[in-house]
């Protein structure tokens, strides 16, 4: 059975259409993720799913059960990481885990050795009973999700959980997102770092204005759209025309960003001696990634990146 | 029912749990004024006042105060720290990925701020008694549960205030409009009968009104008609305005689909 079904799901604020008709199916165990830039309606998406906000149209169902009567009865099964960090600041480490349970109706001796274990494996247990304000900002997320695990979830909702992290911190929670994804947990994701979805995520939608443009496993829709392998190579501005004109001659489907030059093809590194021959300051043959078809797509339709 | 309960409860511990941390200067702030007032202005005033309704004017106020206690303990609870719940820390918000709705989480903090609010007015009455202004133990229960009425009507009234306001600059108007006129023309200063009659019972929509003259009642008595309109008064108002904050609270927060 589907953990989440959405048909024709829409959901409008006033005039404004978030998200406009999306359909979308997550299985049970999965990781899935919406990419798509800031104001793709990823957030909108993901509270929808949550219980948060009610659909102005379509049906979505969470857990079998419709999200518009059952919205108690879901989120009693969910576990929330959301955008914008809303622990509780006026409790200590330990009580926001506590607490939290509470409102679960845990009880109490379950909800204390819950959150022990919890602190265990977000590696907390120094910072157990301090207030928030001491706590850098990758334990915070890590905090965060260690809330939301408090309830043992079915689900687990990530709104971009590594945003605004150094790259440490965001591999530490990355290497606990898989250990959770090994223990079987179904997640939902938004983020818009490319690596962050090729990491973890079984399949991804990618989103833009409110619609899903493409859905499918990372791997695929990079194969599919982009090919298997990429040159990219940077140069210095004024060699750009001449670089232009060189690649075009090569007869190869590029794509340019800046002073970046994208060279799609088969065979990469056939073509990287006539690359190295010509004036440039970097230059890497490498396979391509879901970063290449979001660049791709968003010099045709992707709003505001 | 009960389920419902059971939820907001779950709030009112959560705000009672942070309230064990910082309660001496919680409590030094909602009953430092009314103490203030009540020597302040019953002793110093008192002087010149010879007898309010047969009892000394200290006397007269001392039942407002519990009242003005409980007022101003509720308010600032669910104006101030309600807000900062709400607005700029995002605790509802965490508290709505649970299975609280938004419902259960205003009527949680409403309860709270009456247990603040009864509280305070509780340590003004131990005061009270100290100062040998009262002695009538057995109505204790009463006035308790008089104050509680009150501090969840005030609390309900601020929570809808704090479901509307866009900053902390607002709560300007609310205590200087609404708190500032609900302490002197209820009848906890000064018997009512003084003012013009239309400004009097203008005063009668506010709950204030009805539990000052209940506490007056539990404490000397008399006509039993005022504290009976004021009950019920109170038993219709608690609901509705609970019910408003509700509706204001989600529109604020919930965006209609």
């Amino acid at each position: 059975m589907n953990v989440v079904h959405a048909e024709s799901l829409r959901r409008s604020f006033g005039k404004f259409t978030a998200v406009d008709g999306i359909d979308f199916s997550i299985r049970h165990g999965e990781c899935y993720g919406f990419l798509g830039p800031n104001g793709a309606g990823k957030t909108t998406t993901v509270m929808m799913v949550q219980g948060y906000l009610p659909p102005t149209d379509g049906s979505l169902s969470v857990f079998g059960m419709d999200v518009r009567n059952y919205a108690l009865e879901i989120k009693a099964k969910l576990g929330v990481v959301s955008q914008e960090g809303n622990l509780d600041r006026d409790l200590t480490v330990m009580q926001n885990l506590v607490t939290y349970a509470r409102y679960f109706n845990i009880p109490k001796k379950t909800a204390l050795s819950r959150a022990e274990e919890l602190i265990g494996f977000f590696k907390l247990e120094s910072r157990k009973y301090v207030q928030l304000k001491t706590l850098s900002g990758g334990m915070l997320r890590r905090l965060a999700i260690a809330r939301a695990l408090i309830n043992n979830p079915d689900l687990l909702i990530l709104d971009e959980p590594t945003t605004g992290l150094d790259p440490q911190a965001r591999h530490m929670i990355w290497r606990r997102l898989l250990s959770l994804k090994q223990q079987g947990v179904t997640m939902i994701l938004t983020t818009h770092y490319m690596e962050e979805a090729e990491r973890l995520c079984d399949r991804v939608a990618i989103m833009n204005r409110g619609t899903v443009l493409m859905e499918g496993k990372p791997a695929e829709l990079v194969k599919n759209a982009m090919g298997e392998e990429v040159v990219e190579v940077r140069v210095a501005v004024e060699e750009e025309k001449n670089f232009q004109s060189r690649v075009r001659s090569l007869g190869v489907k590029y794509e340019q960003h800046g002073e970046t030059f994208y060279l799609y093809t088969q065979d990469g590194k056939g073509l990287m001696p006539s690359v190295l021959e010509m004036n440039h300051s970097f230059a890497v043959h490498r396979r391509t990634t879901l970063e290449d078809l979001f660049l791709h797509l968003s010099g045709r339709s992707l709003s505001d990146l | 029912m009960t389920a419902r309960l059971l939820r907001a409860t779950r709030v009112w511990q959560r705000n009672f749990d942070v309230f064990k941390r910082y309660y001496v200067a919680s409590i030094v702030g909602n009953i430092g004024e009314p103490i203030l007032y009540l020597f302040g202005i019953g002793v110093g005033l008192g002087a010149l006042v010879k007898e309010v309704e047969g009892v000394s004017y200290l006397a007269f106020i001392a039942p407002g105060m519990l009242a003005a206690a409980s007022m101003n303990a509720a308010a600032f609870e669910c104006t101030f720290g309600a807000y900062t719940r709400m607005a700029e820390q995002k605790t509802w918000d965490g508290m709505l990925a649970t299975p609280l709705s938004l419902d259960d989480i205003v009527l949680g903090e409403i309860m709270w701020g009456a247990t603040k609010g009864t509280l305070a007015s509780f340590l003004m009455l131990v005061i009270l008694i100290l100062a040998g202004l009262f002695d009538k133990y057995e109505e204790i229960p009463l006035i308790m549960l008089n104050m509680f009425a009150l501090g969840a009507s005030i609390a309900a009234i601020a929570i809808c205030y704090s479901a509307v306001s866009r900053s902390y600059e607002f709560f300007n108007f609310f205590f200087t409009l609404f708190l500032t006129p609900m302490l002197l023309f209820t009848g906890i200063y000064f018997p009512l009968d003084r003012l013009p009659p239309w400004f009097s019972s203008f005063f009668m929509i506010f709950p204030t009104t009805h539990s000052v003259a209940i506490n007056r009642f539990l404490f000397y008595g008399g006509d039993a008609l005022k504290p009976i309109i004021g009950s019920l008064f109170l038993l219709a108002f608690v609901p509705i305005a609970v019910m408003i904050a509700s509706r204001l609270a989600k529109r604020r927060l919930i965006p209609a689909p």
